[in-house]
């Protein structure tokens, strides 16, 4: 797609996002990190599923200044040409327009792999949660980890009073994230027992994994012990979307 | 010179293909590549990481980890739980996981068995390690099921891994859950490998098909013992990205990364980020896809039915092969399924694959592929029809 197509494509969309966000007021969640998102996504999303809420989740890893609207507006173009997107951004108008099966939350992702890129998706979204998963250097851009570090810092300072940001305790940027200036709540969330949120006694089997969270028993049918990790996070949330 | 690389060939269903490509006017029905061209979205996503400069460097040995997440995202929805990070490798293709797996667990002295018709690279691929592959015949009568006491026979102190293909190329069968769970229970006993090649499991033309369809990997009291692999060459046509992965417990992974570093360091990253795109390719997408397959499937019995006084075949379930046994009473001149093959594209310009190349149980049978456009298959089998009515 030619720039200045792109560029008058990325603000309608994000003034279709502006509007269906003022109008339906969904609570954003939002997973920013490099290794992860993904997973953790799905684990707050289900989660908040069985605490009874109305979650939408997109089904395309769509998290940049084109993905992020998609993914909030839930559409996606038929085809990447000139019609495909009229019929997409029409789709999002209908859905801005429409009051049926509106859902209470949106989890998203913020993809960031370059210097600049989060100053792009605030633009479009402050998510009013934000979760940070693990940060490494970006092994596509090679950029350092420390710099997609200052890039959630960035997003860390704008949560609002009323948010939440949970950051991975184990993470070496954990001290850094913690001192940045910030006025929503902050916690830690991991497999230590110093997070703020944390779960404990972990082991694996064939089933998957279990460990207990505030005394009691879970089973995961996953493998990982990172899942275990993203299970705190996900119980931090659910617990702030339900007391919202 | 002397090395492991000695015993190896072009596997014949290539070397045909090399023939047929070489012979003016040809139509091949032989090699199992898909007509279409890789969906837009995928080749959308490629463009935009070769665009942002994200391919041009190694991804992690075991895969990007944002497509390993993807994969056991995809593996959950079948009933599969593997870790992302330790627990699935991204190869070059289907093939190089297959390979590798063999090389790290199997060596000199050691047996392989390999279901018999079954995929012509196998064989090769153990002897690439200096094992020897033991061949099960499955049975034709019972539209090529396993035989599971004949085949749990053949296991023994030198038995190091099993090769199943499920569904089956060249036959489409879809194994039986109940052969499957034999099969494996024993392997568990002794510590023998499965390596369970799903990469047509898409390919399940109906009800039956669906519902018959099961995979080891999705009971985890066999997650020691099973290796599983997939590609994403056959639903998505992406036969030249070279993408594909395995995924299995985690010691048995550490092991088989090992090679798969020392064989290729990565699959390509370009690759990697096509199969990222791929598994987000929702059922609806891949249904006209299927229905077109099953079309041409119909078109492919239609022909075989209009032959069968030199053909008998067994519908298939699965995959877009179909694999008649040739009627040699009623073939004037008839000698081996290869000389047929040879003579085929010689003089009636039409490529299949010999039976033979399958294993001792595909002698006397012939591969064909609808992969191809119907074009190609209409016209293949016209030419197939024409020899037989000549040489009957």
């Amino acid at each position: 797609m030619h720039k200045p197509a792109r560029t008058l494509l990325a603000l309608f969309l994000r003034l279709l996002t502006k509007l269906y966000l003022w109008l339906h007021q969904p609570l954003i969640i939002g997973v920013v990190g490099v290794v992860g998102k993904a997973p953790l996504k799905t684990v707050i999303a289900e989660t908040l599923q069985t605490r009874g809420r109305k979650v939408r989740v997109h089904p395309k890893t769509y998290n940049t200044e084109i993905g992020l609207p998609l993914s909030i507006l839930y559409v996606e173009p038929s085809a990447f040409t000139f019609v495909g997107w009229i019929g997409a951004l029409a789709e999002a108008v209908g859905r801005i327009v429409s009051y049926q099966n509106q859902p209470d939350v949106i989890v998203v992702e913020l993809g960031i792999s370059e210097p600049q890129d989060m100053s792009v998706l605030v633009k479009i979204v402050v998510p009013k949660i934000v979760v940070v998963s693990e940060i490494v250097d970006h092994p596509q851009s090679g950029v350092s980890a420390r710099t997609l570090a200052d890039e959630i810092k960035e997003l860390i300072q704008q949560v609002p009073k009323s948010g939440l940001i949970l950051i991975d305790i184990d993470s070496p940027y954990a001290p850094t994230f913690k001192s940045t200036p910030h006025v929503a709540a902050l916690q830690t969330y991991g497999l230590s027992d110093k997070a703020d949120v944390s779960v404990s006694d972990v082991s694996e089997s064939a089933n998957g994994l279990h460990f207990k969270y505030k005394g009691a028993e879970v089973t995961m049918s996953r493998h990982g012990r990172e899942f275990a990790a993203y299970y705190a996070a996900a119980q931090a949330v659910a617990d702030k979307v339900v007391r919202a | 010179m002397s090395g492991r690389g000695n015993g190896a060939t072009v596997s014949v269903i290539k070397a045909i293909e090399i023939q047929a490509a070489m012979t003016p006017g040809s139509v091949s029905l032989a090699q199992g590549i898909p007509s279409f061209d890789t969906p837009e979205f995928i080749k959308r996503r490629v463009r935009e990481a070769l665009d942002g400069g994200f391919v041009a460097r190694y991804s992690l040995t075991p895969g990007m980890i944002e497509l390993r997440e993807a994969i056991a995202e995809s593996l959950e929805h079948q009933g599969m739980a593997y870790d992302s990070r330790r627990e699935i490798i991204v190869t070059v293709g289907s093939i190089e996981a297959i390979t590798a797996t063999l090389l790290a667990t199997c060596g000199d002295g050691d047996e392989v068995i390999i279901a018999t018709p079954s995929y012509v690279s196998y064989t090769q691929a153990v002897r690439l390690t200096g094992a020897t592959p033991v061949f099960a015949p499955l049975s034709e009568e019972s539209g090529w099921g396993v035989d599971v006491p004949a085949f749990l026979t053949l296991l023994n102190d030198r038995t190091k891994a099993i090769i199943l293909c499920n569904p089956n190329n060249p036959t489409g069968t879809i194994f039986s859950k109940a052969d499957l769970i034999a099969i494996a229970d024993a392997a568990k006993r002794q510590n023998i490998v499965i390596i369970l090649d799903e990469v047509y499991r898409d390919f399940l033309y109906d009800e039956d098909a669906r519902r018959n369809y099961w995979s080891l990997a999705s009971d985890p009291s066999y997650r020691d013992v099973v290796v599983r692999v997939f590609s994403f060459s056959k639903a998505f046509a992406m036969t030249g990205w070279r993408v594909g992965y395995l995924h299995t417990n985690r010691e048995l992974a550490e092991r088989i990364l090992s090679v798969h570093d020392n064989l290729v360091t990565c699959a390509p990253v370009i690759s990697q980020f096509a199969a990222l795109a791929a598994l987000e390719m929702k059922p609806s997408d891949w249904e006209p896809y299927l229905s077109e397959y099953r079309a041409r499937r119909e078109l492919v019995m239609k022909s075989l039915a209009d032959m069968s006084p030199w053909l008998d075949f067994v519908k298939p379930s699965s995959s877009y092969f179909t694999f008649p046994r040739l009627k040699k009473e009623n073939l004037k001149h008839y000698e081996t399924s290869e000389e047929l093959t040879k003579h085929l594209l010689q003089h009636e310009k039409v490529a299949l694959v010999p039976g033979s190349a399958f294993g001792p149980s595909g002698e006397d049978h012939l591969r064909i592929s609808f992969s191809r456009s119907r074009g190609d298959i209409i016209e293949g089998m016209k030419r197939l029809h024409r020899h037989f009515e000549s040489h009957a």
